[in-house]
């Protein structure tokens, strides 16, 4: 069929005014009645081969401009993206999140161990010698450390609990979220937060300890510890996942490789980062509150042994069911 | 992580911020991305102003999880410093995408704004028998008019809408006349249109996804 552009503009017009009449009913195209939806189908079909028609002629581009940004308007009203919805919250924390920590285990023990095995050295070196604590933090900070978990309890007022709470969300969810990201360096960013804060925190338990003050930092330590340690190792896991993923490909381009990961990434540094909103609450209000040791030892007990039991089986029977 | 111990001095000491002054620190650094461009399908008060949006490499609106996974990954394209790593990596790929968008599987589109203008027939600008002995439609393979056209519509936004605008002789008797028409690069290809093989004025990654308000 040889039509000149006229003759095909012409005769294709009436196709482009309809489906430009059902799209001016901007996002609402599936409000429409399901005629209509089904009529503005196959008009967007009949449109991606006029348009392709008047590439391969060579019609002038007003034509081609005007079929491309009509197709293009039809595309972005017939594939729109799932609406985010509270559902999907409650999803993630009861199912979505334990599973996706559980079916990247070996990374979890990986990022644990990145962390606590360098936290035990610091703890073990600052605890025999001071001079191995100022070679790692500023002595200034040592010190200011031993001073600050002096006393037992720090009996702050209400609006310092609060303006505190606010504090750790905003820094202590940016490291895990910087913890995650970095990972894309073929996970080397992520091994090195999670060294250097289990250091870090190491180096300051064990000076504190050295200064006789170890009771006040571990009983301070214990009770949002469950969560917040709980949550920085599995940002940190996530991220060397992320690494990995670019790394082992499995047959896959990399990036396509890490795209097939990413519902898990995502599930699991979104469940971080609700721990890390837990812990703040906790370490804000009831960490530094003076109730008695032993029931802050009890309830910080209780706490390490939900958090061990949530991650282990939320959501087991569930995730099983979807996936034989 | 080091403020379950460091932040023990901030307390003692004087509060410096207030406690609503640090959420919205942190949602600004990290929610503001997300929540627009997954609640407002793409974009930013910032992007709409530039005619840019965000789009799945397919063409599609991102979800949710995209605009998370793609805005926290700024971090890991800020280092060293500036963007730099980033900026490395943009100039790797084709589509000058970021990590972000590569790992959320994104690109940043331009919506260009630029028209085409009304047919307009030569008019004054010669007698009949001028305006007759022109060609009906020059036979140049679509790329050389693509080029011509180009430079006509540099050559208006420099001296004006007069110039230039009527002087097309193969605009006579074109397409819809008058109808506003987006200026478009490449329509996103993969899986959408087979054999869309038309670049973008601007590059690949320059497509428009149409007249979405």
């Amino acid at each position: 069929m040889n039509r000149t552009q006229d003759e095909f503009v012409a005769a294709r017009k009436p196709a482009w005014d309809e489906l430009d009449t059902l799209l001016a009913k901007k996002h609402l195209l599936h409000k429409l009645p399901p005629a209509s939806i089904s009529r503005a189908a196959s008009l967007y079909r009949e449109i991606c081969s006029d348009l392709m028609r008047a590439r391969a002629a060579g019609y002038t581009s007003d034509v081609i401009d005007l079929l491309d940004s009509l197709a293009a308007r039809t595309c972005s009203a017939m594939y729109s993206a799932p609406p985010y919805r509270l559902a999907g919250l409650w999803e993630l924390v009861t199912t979505g999140f334990p599973s996706s920590v559980r079916r990247n285990a070996r990374f979890v023990a990986l990022a644990a161990a990145l962390f606590v095995l360098p936290g035990l050295l610091g703890f073990a070196g600052a605890l025999r010698s001071r001079g191995f604590a100022i070679q790692i933090m500023s002595e200034s900070m040592v010190a200011q450390m031993e001073k600050s978990y002096s006393e037992f309890g720090h009996g702050r007022d209400e609006g310092a609990d609060s303006m505190m709470a606010s504090f750790y969300v905003y820094n202590n969810i940016g490291i895990a979220f910087r913890c995650f990201a970095t990972g894309i360096l073929f996970g080397l960013g992520s091994m090195f937060f999670l060294v250097y804060n289990g250091l870090t925190i190491g180096v300051v338990a064990g000076a504190v300890t050295a200064a006789g003050h170890g009771r006040n930092l571990f009983t301070f330590i214990a009770g949002h510890g469950a969560f917040e340690l709980t949550a920085i190792v599995i940002s940190g896991a996530a991220g060397m996942a992320m690494g990995y993923a670019l790394v082992n490909t499995g047959q896959r381009s990399r990036w396509a490789s890490l795209r097939a990961q990413a519902g898990d990434l995502f599930r699991m540094i979104m469940g971080a980062a609700l721990m890390l909103l837990v812990a703040a609450f906790i370490e804000g209000f009831w960490s530094p509150s003076s109730i008695l040791a032993p029931v802050k030892w009890g309830v910080a007990v209780l706490l390490h042994l939900l958090v061990l039991a949530y991650l282990l089986f939320a959501g087991r029977a569930r995730s099983r069911g979807e996936r034989p | 992580v080091l403020v379950l111990a460091t932040g023990q001095h901030l307390a003692s000491g004087k509060a410096i911020m207030s406690s609503g002054t640090l959420l919205s620190l942190f949602l600004i650094e990290w929610g503001y991305f997300v929540a627009f461009e997954a609640g407002w399908n793409g974009t930013t008060p910032g992007k709409r102003a530039l005619k840019l949006r965000v789009v799945k490499v397919g063409g599609y609106p991102l979800s949710f999880m995209d605009a998370v996974l793609r805005n926290l990954l700024r971090t890991a394209d800020f280092l060293p410093v500036g963007y730099l790593l980033g900026l490395v990596a943009m100039t790797w790929d084709g589509r000058f995408a970021r990590l972000g968008d590569r790992a959320a599987g994104t690109m940043v589109v331009i919506e260009d704004p630029v028209r085409v203008a009304p047919v307009d027939h030569p008019g004054s600008a010669g007698d009949a028998a001028e305006i007759a002995s022109f060609p009906h439609r020059i036979a140049l393979p679509l790329p050389e008019r693509e080029a011509i056209e180009l430079l006509a519509a540099s050559a208006r936004s420099v001296a004006g809408p007069a110039l230039g605008a009527g002087r097309d002789p193969r605009a006579r008797g074109g397409a819809p006349a008058g109808r506003e028409v987006r200026r478009s690069g490449a329509f996103p290809r993969p899986g959408l249109l087979p054999g869309g093989g038309r670049r973008g004025r601007r590059g690949k990654a320059t497509s428009a996804t149409g007249a979405r308000p």
